[in-house]
């Protein structure tokens, strides 16, 4: 299984420095810097693990993440957010986000995240269903 | 059944006194009488007994009708007055009635007595009534312009302690002897007075309540011993009013606290929501620096300079992360001084509360 991550992040910078931190750590690395962006790329792409900044301009990534989550249930879905509070987990939670990150997130955390991701989709077989 | 007749006669000649009391009875009424025939006996009577009426007989050796006139005005105003005499001179007579006496009655003319008195008790009641209205209306115009004043402060007057202290010195005038009285308002630790308070015992108090607790008392204090009434000295009005009084009041702390209350949350929640934008707008570029930075870290070898210096900036880019992060838990709005020349919101001690 090729193993494909989803960055959404209006803030270049930071698409920039995830896509470099991602690949060298072997992960196929697709970027985009709005909601509408992202869903584009997913008509084509099947993605399984994904990482959304939730302020995005237009459409929020708690929108993008329920819009996500109509079809699919099973990718794991990380929020990555500037600011939070209670609230924010608990809408995060809400809308079918699996876990949550506060900037800055060290790499450390996010490679671990990343990496338990995959070992996740493979336990669940989600190959052997023709998914991923 | 018989009324009963207290009947005060000026009168020196008993059977006189006997024939008026006898023709009293056989018109139905239980006559109690008494005789006096100076003016010492008069002032006696008239002090220390309850009387319906006067009678009062014009030559007498030791007294006069004008002079008994004069002490029934001076001490019971009220009480009917009636001239039952011998002839007397008609513009003796005259001057009698217009100082005050209701009727003149001729001794020889007996049968006039009872309608005469009648009519006397009549007209006393109706006097009585209608003093007894008027006093009445001017105890509700006290309480209503009392009442009307504290409105009027309460509208006026944005600060408590302003208004308390109006109130206080508002309150005295709407008492029933107001050069006696003196008022105090206790709340929480603070003390609004009359400069002339003193607690004495004769005291009328009233709880300031707010949100059903007690927070303070209204106090009205006579200075001097005044007759008994309703309630010490006080008139069942009184009482009326510095309850409304201290309802108004309780009223009052209740909206001032709701207001404090509104006005600190808006000013939290104004902060909360710079923090928030500061932390995001801050927390973005942060991540991008710290991103690199682990990389530098990660691929150079520990004894590398640039090693050395990227661990530097590493390290004051946490003291930032740590800002960020006590901006994301304020739920406070306390500010503190800074230098001297502004206040800032006082975050550290927050958020250090809320760190653990």
């Amino acid at each position: 299984m090729e193993k494909k991550i989803l960055v959404v992040d209006d803030d270049i910078s930071i698409l920039d420095m995830l896509k470099e931190v991602f690949t060298s750590a072997g992960y196929t690395v697709l970027t985009a810097e709005s909601a509408e962006d992202a869903l584009n790329i997913l008509i084509n792409e099947t993605v399984m693990v994904m990482f959304l900044d939730i302020r995005l301009p237009v459409m929020s990534g708690i929108e993008l993440c329920k819009k996500i989550r109509m079809e699919d249930k099973i990718s794991i879905i990380h929020a990555f957010t500037g600011y939070s509070s209670l609230n924010g987990l608990l809408e995060c939670r809400g809308v079918g986000f699996d876990d949550f990150f506060i900037k800055p997130a060290r790499l450390e955390v996010l490679l671990k995240a990343a990496q338990d991701s995959f070992e996740r989709l493979e336990r669940w077989k989600i190959c052997d269903y023709g998914l991923g | 059944m018989n009324k009963t007749l207290r009947v005060l006669m000026i009168e020196d000649s008993e059977n006189d006194a006997i024939l008026m009391s006898r023709t009293l009875r056989r018109e139905g009424y239980d006559v109690v009488y008494e005789i006096v025939d100076t003016s010492s006996a008069m002032r006696t009577a008239l002090e220390h007994q309850e009387w319906d009426i006067i009678t009062a007989d014009h030559g007498m050796p030791k007294f006069s009708a004008p002079e008994a006139l004069a002490i029934a005005k001076e001490l019971r105003p009220s009480l009917p007055f009636i001239i039952v005499s011998g002839e007397i001179e008609i513009n003796m007579a005259v001057a009698l009635m217009k100082g005050g006496a209701q009727d003149y009655v001729r001794k020889t003319e007996l049968f006039r007595l009872v309608p005469a008195i009648e009519r006397g008790l009549k007209e006393a009641e109706s006097i009585r009534k209608r003093r007894q209205a008027e006093e009445g209306l001017q105890k509700r115009v006290k309480e209503l312009n009392c009442l009307y004043s504290i409105a009027y402060f309460i509208e006026k007057i944005d600060s408590l302690e302003d208004l308390f202290q109006s109130v206080v010195n508002d309150m005295p005038h709407s008492w029933y002897y107001p050069e006696h009285a003196c008022a105090r308002i206790t709340f929480k630790d603070q003390e609004f007075k009359t400069a002339n308070f003193q607690k004495t015992v004769w005291t009328q108090s009233a709880e300031l309540i707010a949100h059903g607790k007690p927070v303070g008392t209204v106090d009205i204090c006579y200075l001097d011993k005044m007759p008994d009434r309703d309630e010490g000295p006080f008139i069942q009005e009184e009482r009326n009013l510095i309850n409304a009084i201290a309802g108004r009041l309780g009223r009052v702390i209740e909206r001032k606290w709701a207001e404090e209350e509104r006005c600190h949350y808006e000013r939290l929640h104004g902060v909360v929501e710079m923090a928030g934008t500061i932390c995001h707008e801050l927390n973005q570029p942060m991540q991008t620096i710290a991103g690199y930075i682990e990389l530098i870290l990660k691929n150079t070898e520990e004894n590398d300079p640039i090693h050395v210096k990227a661990d530097k900036i590493n390290k004051q880019l946490h003291r930032m992360v740590t800002i960020t992060e006590k901006l994301m838990r304020i739920d406070n709005c306390e500010s503190e001084d800074y230098a001297g020349f502004s206040r800032i919101i006082k975050f550290n001690q927050n958020s250090a509360n809320n760190a653990k």
